[in-house]
């Protein structure tokens, strides 16, 4: 079941039904191996030595034959299990990812992406030491079972009389173990965030001199914790115990009826002898098949997590693209919400190509939404958004993409160069263009002023980099993509001063013979603009330039006044 | 097994005596688990003993001596028994030490982190923390909760194993344990340089890969609209390409070695040489044809015990390494607690000759003497870097200075004691930190013992109470991360809440704090109004003009003070302070 499921989401055969066989003549002929002790024990224990020479030979060429399908089947799995399994499933994933709606990413989700992607790692260790373990600790014994049936049909009988008990058991073990799995590591989880939260809040619980009810509830935390795990010890560890109580009363059961047929001298000595030693063998391995059944119980849930990320359906690509005549962007009647909150129901704007609009409203209101479903982040659920007549449903999204420059809020740069993270703008540019798109977004004096210059790495996520210089890299890149569209989220957060000349300069610099849908925080920003909407309740409540607008004494009149006082707030007022 | 060099200089990587130490609490439980593991693998050894003396039995006096028979399968099932039911006693204790330990351990950590200095959380951030506290126990607890017991069984097993097998037939035994022996010796060295040669490329490359998906989910609006042939998804596939090839590299180099051990002493390969070794014996009439049966029994399994014992190792560096790292954590220096608590008279705050620094190097404050009289206003100001931040800081006592003192009501901060002082000094940053607990416990946060009516007109006073009624539980809704009911301006707020209801007498405050969010900034700079009246307030500031009418304005540049005054003073006398207004009056204007 597993290897069908690998198989559909890897799309292609892993191989791993030739592991299986590999392994399986592995373990029979380990098996082989383990039977010829009954002919050599009867030899050597009747005074024949000679007599077990061939029985000997034919152990070593058993045993030799094992160890060379382990070899080839192990050095396969590897291969397998890394380049065919785990890599590919690793490439699949970040390639499906990428053509996901946009929000489909949230906090969670990075880290949900991650734990997946650890666990397509970890999934490499099945082809090879996983299913190696299972299939060979089983048909192992099982070649053996069935020789047995030439000795003493009773044996055979005492052999697997406990095996469907056994079964029982074992996927118990399975079951509890997969709970008490997740429910660990919620706990965990719980307890880093808990702990995290106490770090955070040192100075508040201090000056409260509650150092202890922070205390109070990070302690809590840490006695649940250590309470899951206990319970989900005595959960867990009862159906392993009892598994491992079954496989010993197996070995009694044999032990007895053993006894018992040499005793009556139904069976020869020797025989009797070759199978204790064999059942004592197994006994041990037998008894860990329930562990091991957790690598996959692991496995699985490695393959059902890929599985979730896969199957989450992308933005669908139309069949018959559509090229834009030109940059207008248009908003006809569009309704979208996320999952259960409506957010746009019947907006309707349209943004002539080359001029700026400036979009405005409470927080909540829709704006950076409007700006994403132009992106085509995620499609409409009525209505239609079109960029030069065309709908972006009936775009590629490649042609999409090319129209479309992008300067969000929290600008993410790449840990490599600022050159680098410019260069993403169109990496073919020319070093001529690179300078002219840094000169525009006032980045070449933060080039300047950084020790590599425009080699200097700016850190995970742009960490080394103010998030003014931040802002400023990001423009040198959507304006080195030229593209005729641009949409922007003006950073809420305060600039100081230098940075926030540049980046307004920038910005106007940017709108240029560009049609620029622009989020827009700034008084002086929005004040330019060649028409301002305004957003309430997932509509355009009033659209304008700036004189009409506050002429008419609406929303954006009362908008502007509160604004602009606030803008001129002091913290002491002047005597 | 990540190796981070620690800030400051080069502790070691490994102090084995850490892990010792830490595990001390719990040492009772475990070595009790331990004895009863190692109890278990002797038990363990029982069936098999018990199966080969039967056997031996049989074949000396036949079935005549069958209550010795009967004996021998009892005994062998006795140890079965015993050994099953003292390894799950056995796993059931190391598992409960492994539970009381992770709960010790963590709470003394956060008991520690409650006594350091508040600097040293901005300087560490909390990657660290969460590293000693989740990471690094969970490393250790695998060889508490597992190794510990594990690594007993593999080392009690096998030798009770050859001394047995010595006992019956010395040449015999030194033959099987030979064998083995003489494969590990050559073979394992060339395992274990292949693992050392690969481990480090390993953990770059999987760290790589780590990093690189991270990248590609926060960094998915660039992809998207760059186009998924852009470098930055380039940089993913690269990942896993190497690390695709160092795992190869790596079963190359220690698979063939690896694979060969695994033939060699396969229980396959085992019964052949036992029983080529036995027959040869027999044939020269050098043993009794039974000796062979307790090698059979015994011998067969004895490498993959041994085998097991190996791969433990790495378990046990892990927990040491993250041991070090726990202990470093925990040889951090709490902030010293005066001896003796000093009261402060009034809420005048002095810094006399304050010199201060983060480590080597230039200090971030030299010789700093302000006085912020009780009931005025004194804003911070200067460029980025010039050391506002650390300024308001050292107050509350985030650091220790290195040279002069810093008085509250003629009190050196360092002589009052922690609580007295944080519940003097209230400061709103633009961070924000709200608990996850409901907005009237964190409201409450600032004075513990206040009634409802106190904290709500608080909430009043924070332009926040209107908000709050509106939420689905009015003030006992729980704040958390994922239900987002506040906006950044309206968790603002209740921060600003918090120390209005504290009532400290003296405020600090970052100036950006009224600007952080534009949509409510106008009900923010309210609420900090009602903060800051009639309270010795220090202000970090940036846009100036909101500081224009403040009592005294200090200039800092490059950890000095350049210039103190009034904004009229400081605009006449033409200096720092003037070139930023000038600068920033630019600004404004070109931006209208």
């Amino acid at each position: 079941m597993i290897i069908r499921q690998a198989e559909r989401l890897l799309g292609a055969p892993t191989g791993m039904r030739g592991q299986i066989l590999g392994y399986v003549t592995a373990g029979v002929c380990q098996g082989v191996t383990f039977a010829t002790l009954v002919p050599v024990l009867r030899a050597v224990l009747t005074g024949d030595v000679r007599g077990a020479l061939p029985w000997l030979i034919v152990a070593a060429v058993g045993a030799l034959a094992s160890g060379v399908a382990m070899w080839i089947t192990s050095n396969k799995g590897y291969a397998i299990g890394v380049e065919r399994s785990s890599m590919t499933l690793a490439r699949k994933l970040a390639s499906h990812v990428v053509h996901l709606p946009l929000g489909w990413f949230t906090k969670a989700r990075t880290g949900e992406l991650l734990t997946v992607m650890g666990a397509a790692q970890s999934f490499g260790n099945f082809p090879g030491m996983v299913l190696q373990q299972i299939t060979v600790t089983v048909t192992a014994p099982a070649t053996v079972v069935v020789v047995t049936a030439f000795v003493d049909w009773r044996l055979t009988v005492a052999f697997l009389a406990l095996t469907p008990l056994g079964y029982v058991f074992y996927r118990r073990v399975q079951r509890t173990s997969a709970g008490s799995q997740a429910e660990e590591g919620a706990s965990l989880s719980d307890v880093s965030s808990r702990v995290l939260e106490f770090a955070h809040a040192q100075a508040v619980l201090r000056a409260a001199g509650r150092t202890e009810s922070g205390w109070e509830s990070l302690d809590s935390a840490l006695r649940a914790d250590r309470s899951a795990t206990v319970r989900s010890l005595n959960k867990g560890n009862a159906p392993m115990a009892w598994y491992m109580v079954v496989v010993e009363a197996g070995f009694a059961l044999v032990s007895v009826v053993a006894a018992w047929l040499v005793l009556d001298g139904q069976t020869r000595i020797a025989d009797i002898v070759a199978l204790l030693i064999l059942a004592v063998r197994f006994t041990e391995p037998v008894s860990l098949l329930a562990p091991y059944g957790t690598g996959v119980q692991l496995a699985a849930t490695a393959l059902d997590g890929v599985d979730r990320i896969l199957t989450t359906p992308p933005l669908p690509e139309p069949a018959t693209p559509r090229p834009p005549r030109d940059a207008r962007v248009e908003f006809r009647d569009v309704a979208f919400d996320y999952g259960d909150k409506p957010v746009l129901s019947g907006l309707t704007l349209d943004c002539p190509p080359g001029t700026m609009t400036a979009l405005v409203g409470p927080s909540g209101a829709g704006k950076t939404t409007v700006t994403r479903l132009a992106a085509r982040f995620w499609d409409v659920d009525a209505g239609a958004v079109r960029i030069g007549g065309v709908d972006v449903r009936e775009m590629d999204n490649e042609t999409l993409m090319r129209q479309i420059a992008i300067v969000s809020q929290d600008v993410y740069l790449f840990d490599t160069t600022v050159e680098e993270n410019v260069r993403i703008g169109r990496p073919d540019a020319t070093d001529a263009q690179l300078r002219a798109a840094a000169e525009s977004a006032r980045l070449t004096e933060v080039v300047a002023r950084l020790p590599l210059g425009w080699a200097t790495p700016v850190g995970e996520g742009g960490s080394n980099l103010s998030g003014g210089e931040r802002q400023r890299v990001s423009i040198a890149r959507a304006l080195l993509k030229d593209a005729p569209v641009v949409l922007l989220d003006e950073a809420t957060a305060a600039l100081d001063g230098e940075n926030e000349a540049a980046v307004s300069a920038a910005l106007r610099e940017m709108s240029v013979d560009r049609t620029v849908l622009v989020v827009a925080h700034r008084l002086s920003t929005i004040a330019s603009a060649d028409q301002i909407a305004v957003l309430s309740d997932g509509r355009i409540q009033e659209l304008g330039t700036h004189p009409e607008l506050l002429a008419s004494e609406g929303a954006y009149s009362a908008f502007w006044a509160a604004r602009s006082q606030a803008s001129n707030w002091q913290i002491a007022p002047s005597p | 097994m990540t190796q981070e060099p620690a800030p400051g200089g080069q502790p070691p990587l490994v102090d084995t005596g850490a892990l010792k130490n830490l595990v001390r609490p719990v040492r009772g439980k475990l070595l009790l688990g331990v004895a009863l593991a190692g109890l278990s693998s002797a038990c363990a050894l029982v069936p098999y003993v018990a199966v080969a003396e039967l056997g031996r039995t049989l074949l000396e006096h036949g079935t005549s001596e069958s209550t010795l028979v009967w004996w021998w399968v009892l005994a062998g099932i006795g140890g079965a028994v015993l050994r099953s039911l003292l390894y799950i006693g056995a796993t059931q204790l190391c598992h409960y030490a492994d539970a009381d330990f992770r709960y010790l351990t963590r709470s003394r950590i956060a008991r520690h982190l409650g006594r350091l200095p508040l600097g040293w959380f901005s300087a560490n951030g909390s990657g660290e923390v969460k590293k000693a506290v989740a990471d690094d126990v969970k490393q250790v607890h695998t060889l508490v909760a597992h190794a510990a017991a594990d690594m007993t069984s593999g080392i009690v097993m096998p030798l009770a194993a050859v001394v047995y097998m010595l006992t019956v037939d010395w040449r015999v035994g030194l033959l099987v344990v030979g064998y083995v022996c003489v494969v590990l010796a050559v073979l394992a060295p060339r395992i274990q340089q292949g693992y050392q040669r690969n481990m480090d490329a390993f953990n770059t490359a999987q760290a790589e890969l780590t990093k690189t998906t991270v990248e590609l989910a926060d960094g998915v609006e660039v992809i998207k609209t760059y186009g998924t042939a852009s470098r930055s998804f380039g940089r993913f596939a690269e990942a896993t390409d190497r690390l695709s090839d160092v795992c190869m590299r790596w079963m190359a180099g220690i698979g063939r070695p690896t694979n060969l051990i695994n033939t060699l002493l396969s229980p396959a390969s085992m019964v052949v040489w036992i029983a080529a070794v036995g027959c040869t014996f027999i044939a020269f009439d050098w043993t009794a044809p039974g000796t062979l049966l307790p090698f059979l029994a015994v011998g067969v399994g004895l490498p993959s015990t041994v085998l097991n014992v190996a791969q433990l190792g790495y378990a046990i560096r892990d927990a040491q390494l993250g041991a070090t790292h726990i202990a470093r954590v925990l040889s951090e220096r709490p902030l010293p607690e005066p001896e003796s608590a000093a009261v402060p008279k009034n809420s005048r705050v002095t810094f006399e000759g304050v010199t201060f620094g983060y480590g080597e190097g230039t200090p971030a404050l030299r010789d700093i003497d302000v006085v912020l009289e009780p009931g005025t206003v004194t804003a911070l100001v200067g460029p980025s870097g010039s050391g506002k931040t650390t300024f308001a800081r050292l107050v509350p006592r985030f650091w220790d200075v290195d040279a002069g003192s810093i008085r509250i009501g003629g009190s050196d901060v360092r002589d009052i004691p922690t609580q007295k002082l944080l519940s003097m000094v209230a400061f709103v940053f633009q961070d924000v930190i709200l608990l996850r607990t409901s907005v009237r416990d964190n409201i409450r946060l600032g004075r513990p013992e206040a009634t409802d009516e106190e904290v709500e007109s608080a909430a009043r006073a924070a332009q926040i109470h209107d908000v709050i009624t509106t939420l689905p539980d009015g003030y006992d809704t729980v704040l958390g991360e994922e239900n987002g009911e506040l906006s950044g301006g309206e968790r603002q707020r209740v921060t600003i809440a918090r120390a209005i209801l504290q009532d400290a007498p003296v405020v600090i405050l970052d100036e950006a704090t009224a600007h952080a969010d534009p949509h409510s900034e106008a009900d923010v700079q309210r609420a900090l109004g009602a903060l800051s009246r009639n309270r010795t307030l220090l202000v970090i500031a940036h846009r100036l003009h909101t500081i224009a009418g403040v009592d005294q304005i200090v200039v800092l540049d490059e950890g000095k003070v350049a210039e103190r005054g009034t904004h009229g003073d400081l605009l006449e006398s033409g200096g720092l302070y003037s070139r930023l207004w000038k600068a920033q009056q630019t600004v404004q204007e070109t931006g209208k």
